[in-house]
């Protein structure tokens, strides 16, 4: 797809993340890393990908992200904008105040989306003529999305309660019109789409969707960005036991040690020079970043495993999430499914915190340390810096 | 829906004689409809025009529009909704003198008045359409001494309704004049060669540059000039003009990834315009004939008998008529037992499928009257037929049927409700609250689909990674069963089993283990209680229950059920047309999810015309 002029993206990463805290102590959640890559990243690429030459970042530290997407795009104009306030009424408008005029194609930084449903907005944009294009997915439970409410006009509320319908995927395209419109209302979404009633384009994406706002929706992410993953990728700077067996489809990056006897089943991610142990068990669904490493014996399934983390020898990780540069000691288990009673399904997932999930495990905060032969049970937080004595028992 | 090309060019500048551009572009917009074709080229003073009906296949190759020579033409392709497919109702129409043509897709509500008021004043009308009237109109406008952006400009301020229009006049040999309001059109600007269409894809093999226009546009263009106007104030082209190159089937599905989605988003508005289309004599004629058979065979195949099923028992269950569906390509079961008392109602989407045309002659020539059911206007089994119902559900592009099995549904309820109040076998009340739910079906079905769509999607994760399905029901619950299996092998080619749910203890039941998916269709009718005994037996086997079930009945099966989905309270006669579109996203959600395109499942033609 190449669309030659006109067309500006813009994407809205300034939100406090307050949900994703226990990870984000130190780096802001768009600079979190899944497959290698920061959050940010996708979206970017996403817009990249569609043709567009001149993207506008708006986020809390946008030195830091600029330099980070700085690494992965060439040729491209990518600005970073300082956010005045934290909600989305001010991120709103300010995409007046930066870009002002002709097609603009706004993301939010923490959705995650395939290609396609950034494609399928922009035809239906360009195709419908009409000012404003909402791109919206059906959602089971809408609770804390923004459901996008059809009926003679179109508009886009934050659901508290449970409820099912169409949650908006954070995709906006916007004409001139709709943008000034946005700005005389302050950036109340809602005000301006009633300027535009009947003027409005749905499109409806029926793909995967993950809007990372908790921390274990990093999970559903590394799962839905593996199904693009259709072949192994070995860096031929990897160093891989003739003896450790790879099947399925793996990225192994450069500099990465695997040794005896260990297996890799994918789809998974091995980060640049990360080291898996003798006999360790890498199942499908999990990252592992860049320095992280694998003690020998150990099992990881579905996880994310931080920059510079370690999981020390015969350890079993499961659906959890562990900090940079903290340390699981051996012999820690995580419980990733509730004990007993509870079933565990896609329709009746535990509750975590007033949020439906599949199945979890632990979420540990970077720079912890947990101690040897400790047992944690499913859905538990541990903060950032946190010491656990060996043996202790989490709940 | 029409499909609209109009193209003008500096002389020399096409490297193909235009009338083969303009059937390369009609045949990007066959999609929109296909039942008749043509095309008008300025030529000096006057206008060629070679139309007629049939596919663009035929028609261009039996008119030669490929040797059409000229700068400027236009082109249409119908989908007939009031007024046959036929060679005078094709497109483009001209007004008298042969020196204005139009081609136009949507519907003049006020045209009637204005062929009066133009028959008065000595105009000759050649068609039947609406559209003819504005070619009239501005002939009218011309004779008075207008110019013909003024005559053009006149004629359209006198028109009420939903249009696209583009017109030619023989002074104006170099111009093309468009006007839109609500139906689609898109200007396409290429070098010395400009294009206005309905849709990006008719030109995207000649560029991509493109302004889409919006309600109340109107203008021209020339082959270097583009003029839009809106309420008489000029539009700057410039800002408007968009850069665009995609696989030119994407433009068409209108925000929708797959036909297959916006074809089961469409079914409100397709049983709306199915119910407003009801035409009372030809329902009337239709009772009359059922009333009077000794035997009624519904004949139909694929999605098409499950809708024949569901006619079945209303007709034998509610009303007793002795009615049998078949399989089209089983009607020789039933040849020596039809004789001239008997009624043959034939189902069929295209009205061109084989197996159900050959079925629908054989049992003719016993003598049986033929009624059709079709989504296609004038096609082979109507034309064969005694007596037609259309189904008004737009063209079906996805080889799944949805819109159109939902609209067939409407059709046989609402035959059957006719025929109930006449028999006594409905009172008055009884017929009024039904119908009056049928009205009612297209909000409730609105709702539905926004309802359920999330919860939906959520469960064809689960089903994707499944290998089998059952789908149970009882009673009108067993066609629907069938139809809503169908789906998900079709698509999502999972094999899917429909049984009455009674049955399944007496062998299907061997197969059930822990997770596999059981879909049961649960109605508000007085099967409910042996279905719960049936849904307790797949439970204790640890099967993935999952239940259509009605707000009232939620409390009752809830408990035994792994996915619950909730639909509203309906009568069990008009619940099929509710409850199969969830189950119609089931299957396309699995689909997606499985990674198969639910557009082109795999071995399978939309219209079969083969044996």
């Amino acid at each position: 797809m190449a669309y030659s002029r006109e067309i500006i993206g813009v994407i809205l990463g300034g939100g406090r993340g307050t949900n994703m805290e226990p990870l984000t102590p130190y780096l802001d959640k768009p600079l979190i890393k899944l497959l290698g890559k920061p959050l940010i990243y996708y979206p970017t690429d996403n817009l990249v990908r569609l043709g567009l030459k001149s993207i506008y970042v708006i986020s809390r530290n946008p030195a830091k992200i600029g330099n980070e997407l700085g690494r992965y795009f060439n040729n491209i104009s990518i600005e970073n904008v300082g956010q005045k306030g934290d909600d989305i009424d001010s991120a709103l408008r300010m995409i007046n105040e930066i870009v002002g005029k002709g097609t603009t194609i706004v993301s939010f930084s923490d959705v995650i989306l395939p290609r396609e449903a950034y494609e399928l907005a922009l035809n239906s944009h360009v195709n419908s003529g009409k000012p404003i294009t909402i791109l919206m997915t059906p959602l089971s439970d809408l609770q804390g999305y923004f459901e996008v409410e059809i009926n003679d006009t179109v508009s886009i509320n934050k659901i508290v309660e449970h409820k099912s319908g169409y949650a908006w995927t954070g995709i906006l395209i916007t004409e001139k019109e709709f943008l000034i419109s946005l700005q005389e209302f302050n950036g109340n979404i809602n005000e301006a789409l009633k300027q535009f009633k009947g003027n409005i384009n749905t499109a409806l994406w029926s793909g995967w969707f993950v809007d990372v706002s908790y921390p274990w929706d990093l999970l559903s992410a590394i799962k839905y960005l593996m199904i693009d993953l259709k072949e192994t990728r070995i860096s031929k700077d990897a160093d891989i036991s003739p003896r450790a067996v790879v099947e399925g489809s793996v990225i192994i990056d450069e500099g990465a040690r695997i040794d005896h006897g260990a297996i890799i089943r994918g789809p998974a991610y091995i980060g640049k020079n990360t080291y898996v142990g003798n006999n360790a068990i890498i199942r499908n669904n999990t990252s592992l970043e860049e320095e992280s490493v694998i003690g020998a014996d150990a099992e990881i399934t579905e996880s994310l495993i931080g920059y510079r983390a370690t999981v020390g020898r015969g350890s079993f990780i499961g659906s959890s999430i562990i900090g940079d540069e903290s340390t699981v000691e051996p012999g820690v288990v995580t419980l990733n499914v509730l004990p007993s009673g509870v079933e565990v399904s896609h329709l009746s997932p535990v509750i975590v915190k007033g949020k439906q999930i599949a199945k979890l495990g632990a979420i540990v905060g970077p720079k912890a340390r947990i101690g040897a032969n400790t047992v944690i049970y499913p859905g538990s937080i541990i903060e950032h810096n946190k010491y656990v004595s060996p043996l202790s028992i989490l709940k | 829906m029409c499909g609209i090309i109009g193209i003008t060019s500096l002389p020399n500048n096409l490297r193909e004689p235009i009338g083969k551009v303009v059937r390369k572009c009609l045949e990007r917009l066959e999609y929109r409809g296909y039942d008749s074709v043509g095309i008008a080229v300025i030529k000096g003073n006057y206008i060629e025009v070679r139309k007629g009906k049939g596919k663009i296949i035929e028609v261009s190759t039996r008119l030669n529009f490929d040797e059409v020579d000229g700068t400027t033409a236009i082109g249409h392709t119908r989908w007939a909704t009031h007024g046959k497919p036929s060679d005078e109702n094709a497109h483009p129409h001209t007004d008298c003198t042969g020196s204005v043509a139009i081609i136009h897709n949507g519907i003049i509500s006020n045209f009637l008045e204005l062929k009066e008021e133009l028959i008065k004043k000595g105009h000759v009308f050649k068609s039947e359409t609406d559209t003819e009237v504005v070619a009239h109109l501005i002939e009218e406008y011309l004779k008075l001494g207008y110019r013909p952006f003024d005559a053009f400009k006149a004629a359209l301020s006198r028109l009420k309704g939903a249009y696209a229009f583009v017109v030619t006049i023989s002074q104006e040999p170099n111009r093309l004049y468009f006007a839109r309001n609500t139906s689609p059109l898109v200007i396409g600007i290429g070098n010395g060669t400009n294009f206005v269409a309905s849709d990006i894809p008719a030109f995207l093999e000649f560029t991509n540059t493109v302004i889409v226009l919006r309600d109340g546009e109107y203008g021209y263009i020339e082959p270097n000039k583009v003029y839009i106007e809106k309420d008489g104030v000029p539009v700057n082209i410039e800002e408007r003009i968009r850069l665009i190159s995609w696989t030119p089937e994407m433009a068409s599905k209108e925000g929708y990834p797959h036909f297959m989605l916006k074809e089961i988003h469409e079914q409100p508005f397709a049983i709306g315009s199915t119910l407003a289309g009801i035409n009372e004599k030809e329902f009337d004629n239709v009772v009359n004939l059922l009333l009077n058979s000794r035997k009624i065979l519904i004949v139909g195949a694929g999605t098409s008998y499950h809708a024949g099923l569901v006619g079945d028992y209303l007709l034998t269950t509610v009303l007793g008529l002795d009615t049998h569906a078949v399989i089209s390509s089983e009607y020789k079961r039933y040849v020596n037992a039809v004789n001239d008392n008997d009624t043959v109602i034939a189902i069929s989407q295209s009205g061109e499928t084989i197996d159900t045309l050959v079925a629908v002659r054989a049992l003719k020539e016993r003598g049986a009257k033929v009624i059709a059911i079709s989504n296609v206007i004038d096609s082979a089994i109507p034309r064969e037929s005694n007596y037609v119902l259309y189904t008004r559900a737009g063209p079906e592009i996805g080889v799944a049927a949805t819109k159109t099995f939902t609209t067939q549904l409407v059709i046989m309820t609402i035959l059957t409700l006719r025929a109930g109040i006449i028999m006594g076998k409905l009172d008055a009340n009884e017929y009024r609250s039904i119908m009056d739910s049928l009205n009612k079906l297209p909000g409730l079905l609105q709702n539905i689909i926004t309802r359920t769509e999330g919860r939906v999607k959520a469960l064809s994760e689960y089903m994707s990674r499944r290998q089998n399905a059952y789908y149970l029901g009882r009673g009108i619950g067993v066609p629907l069963s069938m139809e809503g299996a169908l789906k998900l092998k079709e698509i999502a080619y999972i094999h899917a089993e429909a049984y009455p749910a009674g049955e399944s203890k007496h062998g299907p039941i061997a197969l059930v283990e822990e997770g596999y998916p059981v879909v049961f269709s649960i109605l508000d009718d007085d099967n409910v209680d042996p279905l719960l005994g049936n849904v307790m037996e797949m439970k204790a086997r640890d099967a993935y229950t999952i239940g259509f079930v009605p707000e009232k009945y939620i409390g009752k099966f809830k408990e035994l059920l792994n996915a619950v989905l909730e639909l509203p309270n309906v009568d069990y006669r008009i619940a099929p047309i509710i409850y199969i579109v969830p189950m119609q996203l089931l299957a396309y959600y699995t689909a997606v999810a499985r990674g198969y395109d639910p557009d082109k499942p795999r071995n399978l033609a939309k219209t079969v015309t083969v044996e």
